[in-house]
């Protein structure tokens, strides 16, 4: 089991492009050596079946080449020409050679001994026939008809003998035949069926090596880290060095402190609060009573630069701030309601926050009384479509961002929602926080 | 979800592993059946020695159980015994057998010998090139054969005669009083025209010497019938014939081999004859002892079929290791009447795997 999982954590840490390789080359080669395996034994059996009958071809040559003897014997006898002769003796010599493979074909002990007889009937077939060919060449008449009867009877023993080896050579031959097509048979049936086992692995072995390329989870998160990252590197450009700045306002604090301007050190410690907030530790899950603290410092910043002009009000459930949710969703919503809500609002500025329970969701109310959206405004940014009047000055992070962000974190879209109730009537933004899912990560 | 996944791997890694198993195996299985379907990747080996084993009538069952136990005495020798042109298309005679084996340059022929100058002239030719010769069964007491396998037909003669003898009385045995006058009595003795040899009259002589020297032989009148064993059928019909066409069948009818008693009693069925004659006849096999049974048969005469092969292959295999054999070997006789043949019965149970025929 260590080893499996081994093997999938290994296959895990490869780059995809290693992976897709690695799930190519492994499934060629599985199917190559499958259909290597295949093909050489399907080969072999072929091989055998052709050669099936070859002992018969053997034995046939043989009588081919014997009935050339004795044809080429009597032409001798009866012509006497030298050409005669010479094809008795180039026969001869054929027969011998054919002669020596006649032991090869047997399968048995019977057919060895038919296979001995008909080699040693045929030593004395040419015993005899050489004997009546020179008996012929020394003309004497008399030995040359005995030497040839003698032959031809010979002649007719080996002619029976090879045809009684060649039926037994045939019926065995027969029977190995049918026995090597159904071996075929069972060869092709099990090729098929190691096909299918090998195919069906290798399916199991690219989703294997692959499903991490494809896996929805991975990829959600992926998307939601480089959303992050994206936002942690705006903020961090417009910052120049949070740490730097964060001791350095520390040392501000001390400093107003020592000095005795107590709001100068109230202003600067609550400015190294807001900063300190984004170096916690690079988590990317908060609770919501730490986005409302970041809220609060952020307001108070707000208004020391602007001289109290927001307003901002709280009615929180205290009961439910402790969720916990993704970081920095409110700043970015509170900032945006300043920046483009109350800033261009002839209007005292006011931005109301509640936090309230509804059946499934804790939502999180932030509403402002400034130049509010219009419908289709909410429509572009809630569809993701270009926002063209954003501003490119603003530090902020967008409020699409936020969107992407929430709803890759919860998997599911109607997590916030903008209301306005048209121009110069302010814009509410809430954010609906699943109970089940809070108590599930708390889990 | 990662469980799930974990138990997916590991069959699929098993899967895998035990198809590649699977493939080896089935491919060492599939060898072997390859292997055991072609028997022909190497050429038969066969034993040192070659003996042909030549008979006048392939279908004779005696020479067939003389056969089984030669191939297994010469198997267990490195001997390989063949009946000789047997399953050759063309049916090729005794003789023709003997020149087939000579130019063949067989190691050593077992023949069933018969009294012919032919028949000595191949033994002779086959000693010149080197070929030893033993007859089986009847000699050839003029040739150069090395030695003889057989019964003493004399002692044969000698038990036949006794047991017909023993199934005819005397007149007082009986019953009968001394002044009737005594009832010849004929005992046919069926021999085979074609068998040109001694042995059928050595018989002969050996019942009628039973019975002269049994003071009997005024009782009894011996005659012979020829039956042509060579044609085929032949000898079914003429004792087809012979059975039914005789108004009073001889009181005795002799069989000198296997066919011509079972023709015999055969006949006396197929013609409602059973009980007129007494037929003693020769071999025994799961038939005979049958008739012996039903006592359609009277006696049969047994040669040891399984001592007379392995004495075949032990007397060519000293000739050949030694150089000299004894000429005659001795094979034993028994007769079967309707007295002992549960003993038969039995013993022939017991050695039915070894084949052993009497």
């Amino acid at each position: 089991m260590k080893k499996i999982r081994f093997g999938i954590n290994f296959t895990e840490t490869l780059s995809v492009q290693s992976r897709i390789l690695l799930t190519t080359i492994l499934t060629s080669v599985i199917i190559s050596v499958t259909n290597l395996f295949l093909f050489t034994n399907i080969n072999s059996v072929i091989e055998r079946i052709n050669r099936a009958y070859m002992s018969n071809v053997v034995i046939n040559n043989l009588h081919d080449s014997l009935v050339k003897v004795n044809s080429s014997m009597s032409e001798y006898l009866n012509t006497k020409s030298s050409d005669a002769m010479e094809e008795y003796f180039k026969n001869e010599q054929e027969y011998t050679n054919i002669l020596s493979e006649i032991d090869t074909v047997s399968n048995g002990e019977e057919t060895a001994v038919l296979s001995k007889n008909i080699r040693n009937l045929s030593l004395s077939y040419m015993e005899y026939s050489d004997a009546a060919v020179q008996a012929r060449r020394g003309h004497i008449i008399e030995k040359y008809r005995d030497f040839y009867s003698d032959a031809e009877r010979i002649y007719g023993y080996i002619n029976s003998y090879i045809y009684c080896l060649n039926n037994e050579q045939f019926a065995y031959n027969t029977k190995t035949h049918g026995a090597l097509v159904s071996t075929f048979r069972t060869l092709e049936t099990i090729s098929l069926a190691v096909l299918v086992i090998m195919s069906v692995i290798n399916v199991v072995l690219i989703y294997l090596f692959t499903r991490n390329i494809m896996d929805p989870v991975k990829e959600r998160e992926l998307v939601m880290e480089t959303h992050i990252k994206d936002a942690e590197l705006k903020y961090l450009e417009a910052q120049i060095n949070p740490h730097f700045l964060f001791n350095t306002l520390n040392a501000g604090a001390q400093l107003a402190m020592m000095e005795g301007a107590d709001r100068t050190s109230e202003y600067i410690q609550k400015m190294a609060e807001f900063y300190r907030y984004k170096i916690h530790g690079g988590s990317q899950e908060t609770t919501l009573a730490k986005e409302i603290t970041l809220i609060d410092n952020y307001i108070y910043i707000l208004n020391v630069r602007f001289s109290g002009e927001i307003h901002f009000e709280k009615n929180i459930n205290e009961a439910l701030i402790n969720i916990e949710m993704p970081d920095m969703i409110l700043q970015p919503i509170v900032e945006n309601a300043v920046n483009y809500g109350i800033r261009d609002s002839e209007n005292e500025g006011l931005i109301k926050m509640r936090v309230y329970g509804s059946d499934k969701d804790v939502v999180v109310s932030i509403q402002d009384n400034g130049v509010g959206m219009s419908e289709e405004r909410i429509k572009q940014i809630l569809d993701n479509e270009s926002v063209a009047s954003e501003r490119p000055d603003s530090n902020g992070v967008g409020l699409r961002n936020v969107i992407s962000r929430l709803e890759l974190y919860y998997g599911r879209r109607d997590i916030l929602t903008i209301n306005s109730e048209g121009e110069g009537k302010g814009t509410e933004v809430c954010i609906y926080l699943p109970r089940e899912n809070v108590q599930d990560n708390a889990g | 979800m990662k469980n799930k996944v974990r138990v997916l791997s590991l069959i699929a890694y098993a899967a895998f592993i035990m198809v590649l198993l699977g493939s080896l195996g089935f491919l060492v299985y599939f060898k072997i059946k390859v292997n055991a379907a072609i028997n022909d990747t190497q050429a038969e080996t066969i034993p040192e020695r070659h003996y042909a084993f030549i008979c006048e009538d392939d279908s004779d069952q005696f020479y067939k159980a003389v056969y089984d136990a030669a191939k297994k005495e010469g198997a267990e020798n490195g001997v390989y015994v063949e009946f000789f042109g047997k399953d050759l298309s063309e049916e090729y005679d005794k003789n023709e057998r003997m020149e087939i084996a000579i130019a063949a340059k067989v190691d050593g022929i077992i023949l069933e010998g018969d009294e012919s100058i032919k028949t000595t002239n191949l033994i002779n030719k086959a000693d010149f090139k080197g070929i030893p010769v033993v007859t089986m069964g009847a000699d050839n007491t003029g040739s150069d054969r090395k030695s003889y396998i057989g019964a003493s037909f004399y002692n044969m003669g000698q038990l036949y005669g006794n047991e017909i003898l023993s199934d005819f009385p005397l007149g007082e045995e009986a019953g009968d009083t001394e002044d009737t006058e005594k009832e010849i009595k004929q005992i046919m003795i069926f021999v085979n025209q074609n068998e040109n040899d001694a042995y059928q009259n050595i018989i002969i002589s050996g019942i009628q010497e039973t019975i002269n020297k049994a003071g009997r032989s005024d009782e009894f009148n011996i005659v012979t019938k020829a039956i042509n064993g060579k044609l085929n059928f032949e000898a079914e019909e003429t004792i087809s014939e012979f059975i039914s066409t005789t108004e009073k069948l001889p009181e005795a009818i002799v069989c000198l081999n296997q066919v011509n008693t079972t023709c015999v009693y055969q006949a006396l069925i197929d013609h409602n004859r059973v009980g007129e004659t007494f037929v003693y006849g020769y071999y025994l096999d799961d038939s005979i002892l049958s008739a012996i049974n039903r006592k359609i048969v009277a006696a049969t005469a047994a040669i040891d079929a399984k001592k007379m092969g392995q004495y075949c292959v032990q007397a060519l295999d000293e000739y050949i290791s030694d150089g000299f054999v004894s000429e005659y070997m001795p094979v034993d006789i028994q007769f079967i009447n309707i007295n002992n043949t549960g003993r038969f019965i039995v013993e022939r149970a017991k050695n039915e795997e070894d084949q052993i025929r009497y």
